[in-house]
């Protein structure tokens, strides 16, 4: 065996440890950027841009409460399953201009198993902790799992199609394959529509797999008061703070690599000319910003516009609505495709 | 290197599993640098129950069947139709068997048993 | 917190105030004038203030108003259920000497002969200005401590 018969084993163990940095300073500043701007809208001043990271800091002060009847071992795992998961589904996505570290070895299914991940981690912790309320918290978990979970595989089943017809040689799966062809150039107008729905739908689906506002039943503060977090304290709570602001890198992530994978860099090659560091900081830079626009629009805007849904309006939003759209802009991208437009 | 690969996807679960073993690593070093102690066997770790004592035994479980509400308040339409064909007559179950037989056969017939 | 080392407790203390996490009980009038604290003239969140949903995630518990001896006990359930470090603000004149029930049967006179209380912030009810101020001597104490600290 060569040398080159070892980068991927490489690359498994060194890359998560600067992909975990990347992933928990930009997720808190990101968290920092929603408590200002949530907080700028409700025409308050809002806390300075850096509290998450104090927050943090605090909650790894605090005593790490384990209660007596809860089972300790995977009451305390399931922060760090729910951590770990995120930081290797990191892993599997193009981070801006740099391709994914493991894109040759897992597609888009693997990384759909992992996402799935962190919500079970968490259903696990509530279930595993003995309280009532985390119980109902849990089973409220499970059903939002269920809810969202079948939106996003049309999507991703509607973006694996397009992908298999357009590039028969390609693997349609492959995140590569998503980064290197941006699907808006090759559809006609109809497809052009499909896309735009299937894009609302994602950052719906988004704002659910983050658990924010107005999906946030799996830890209503104030109907169950906190549900599945409910007797988390200290570190636990601290990781899974920690978990909550990857996540929302992860899943930003995922909408940029399905429906922005532009970078600036070939943009504006034609223009200027840079060494090559430099264009890499500008197309990581304008991920940043991608990051941070996704943000805005999935958790911000939306935690202060809407209130918080009931349990069986959650259902009927995700299997009702958002399916019927999914499914139409599925139709709308297949007319496209056989009418040859 | 073990791996499956179909003609639109791949996985290297070997490498998954190194990749997984050091995130989780990392997710157990960043715990670990916590705060681990607490007072065992006092107040502070029973559950919290609204300030109430906690509820024992049977009471504190919560049932399963809860777990369906949502479902079946959100696609109650759905749900009633299924309630009412299962009415219990062992006439209608057996109706409906012999029905579907029946389109599975026409089905079998019309297309020649080829799809 | 009394058996911690000094300098454990600057430590624990100096990053305990930049986010201070606060659970609310309370049963009476004590509390109204904490409403304005959160919304928008007074906005607490930029001291890093906010409010949560149980003790369990707490730093700072809050009682509001007097309390009777069926609800005394539900505050220091509570109470014993919060992680440490953990600090008890008691609002109203209520809560120091009984106020305007102080010859009310089933009411509580003085807290602290049920819980420890950090800080007692008087007034029927406290004015918003009254809460900041209390938390403000906390950010002076946290300081000072830190300060002693580094002297030594």
């Amino acid at each position: 065996m060569s040398w080159e018969n070892y980068m991927p084993y490489i690359y498994a163990i060194f890359a998560p440890f600067a992909l975990a940095l990347f992933g928990i300073i930009y997720g808190l500043v990101l968290k920092g950027f929603d408590r200002k701007l949530a907080a700028h809208m409700q025409w308050r001043v809002g806390p300075p841009l850096r509290q998450p990271f104090y927050d943090v800091l605090k909650l790894f002060e605090k005593e790490n409460i384990v209660p007596k009847n809860a089972v300790p071992w995977i009451f305390n795992s399931a922060p760090i399953i729910s951590m770990g998961a995120l930081i290797l589904a990191l892993l599997y996505l193009p981070i801006g201009p740099f391709n994914p570290v493991l894109g040759n070895y897992g597609d888009l299914i693997v990384l759909l198993y992992i996402l799935a991940l962190p919500g079970l981690a968490m259903m696990l912790g509530g279930f595993s902790s003995s309280s009532p309320y985390s119980a109902v918290g849990a089973q409220r978990e499970f059903i939002m799992i269920l809810s969202y979970e079948f939106p996003l595989a049309i999507i991703i089943f509607t973006f694996a199609w397009k992908y298999s017809i357009l590039y028969p040689n390609l693997k349609a799966f492959s995140l590569l394959t998503f980064v290197e062809h941006p699907l808006w150039q090759n559809v006609g107008i109809l497809g052009f529509i499909g896309l735009l729905i299937l894009l609302i739908t994602m950052l719906v689906v988004t704002t659910g797999e983050v658990g924010r506002m107005p999906f946030d039943i799996a830890d209503a503060g104030t109907e169950i008061s906190g549900g599945a977090l409910l007797e988390y304290t200290g570190k636990n709570l601290g990781l899974f703070y920690l978990a909550d602001a990857v996540k929302i890198v992860v899943m930003g992530t995922l909408i940029i690599t399905f429906f922005f994978p532009y970078n600036l860099s070939s943009l504006l090659l034609h223009y200027f000319s840079l060494p090559h560091y430099a264009w890499l900081t500008i197309d990581f830079l304008f991920y940043l910003l991608k990051l941070f626009i996704i943000s805005f629009v999935v958790v911000t805007v939306m935690r202060v516009a809407f209130p918080r849904f009931r349990v069986d309006q959650v259902v009927k939003f995700y299997w009702g609505y958002a399916t019927l759209a999914s499914l139409i802009a599925l139709s709308l991208i297949v007319l496209d495709t056989v009418g040859g437009v | 290197m073990i791996h499956i690969e179909t003609s639109s996807g791949y996985w290297y679960p070997i490498i998954m599993l190194i990749a997984f073993i050091i995130s989780w690593l990392i997710a157990y070093l960043i715990w670990r640098r916590g705060e681990k102690s607490y007072k065992k066997n006092t107040e502070e770790d029973d559950v919290f129950f609204a300030g109430n004592p906690p509820p024992q035994g049977e009471l504190a479980h919560i049932k399963g069947n809860n777990l369906g509400w949502g479902f079946v308040e959100a696609l109650d339409g759905f749900y009633n139709g299924m309630k009412r064909m299962h009415n219990g007559i062992i006439n209608d179950y057996v109706g409906w068997f012999i029905g579907i037989l029946a389109f599975v056969l026409i089905i079998i017939i019309l297309w020649g048993g080829a799809i | 917190m009394v058996d911690m080392d000094k300098k454990v407790m600057a430590r624990k203390m100096g990053r305990l105030i930049r986010s201070i996490w606060i659970f609310n009980w309370f049963n009476s009038c004590g509390v109204t004038e904490l409403l304005p604290v959160v919304a928008s003239i007074y906005d607490m969140e930029r001291f890093g203030l906010i409010v949560v949903d149980n003790p369990k995630h707490a730093d700072v518990l809050i009682v509001g108003g007097y309390q009777t001896e069926k609800s005394i006990k539900r505050v220091i359930r509570i109470y014993n259920q919060m992680p440490e470090p953990k600090a008890v603000m008691a609002l109203g004149s209520c809560t120091i000497t009984g106020g305007m029930y102080w010859d009310s049967y089933n009411t509580i006179k003085r807290l602290s002969d049920y819980i420890p209380v950090t800080i007692y912030v008087p007034g029927c009810p406290p004015r918003p200005e009254a809460v900041f101020q209390a938390v403000g001597m906390i950010f002076e104490h946290v300081n000072q401590l830190k300060k002693e600290v580094k002297g030594k």
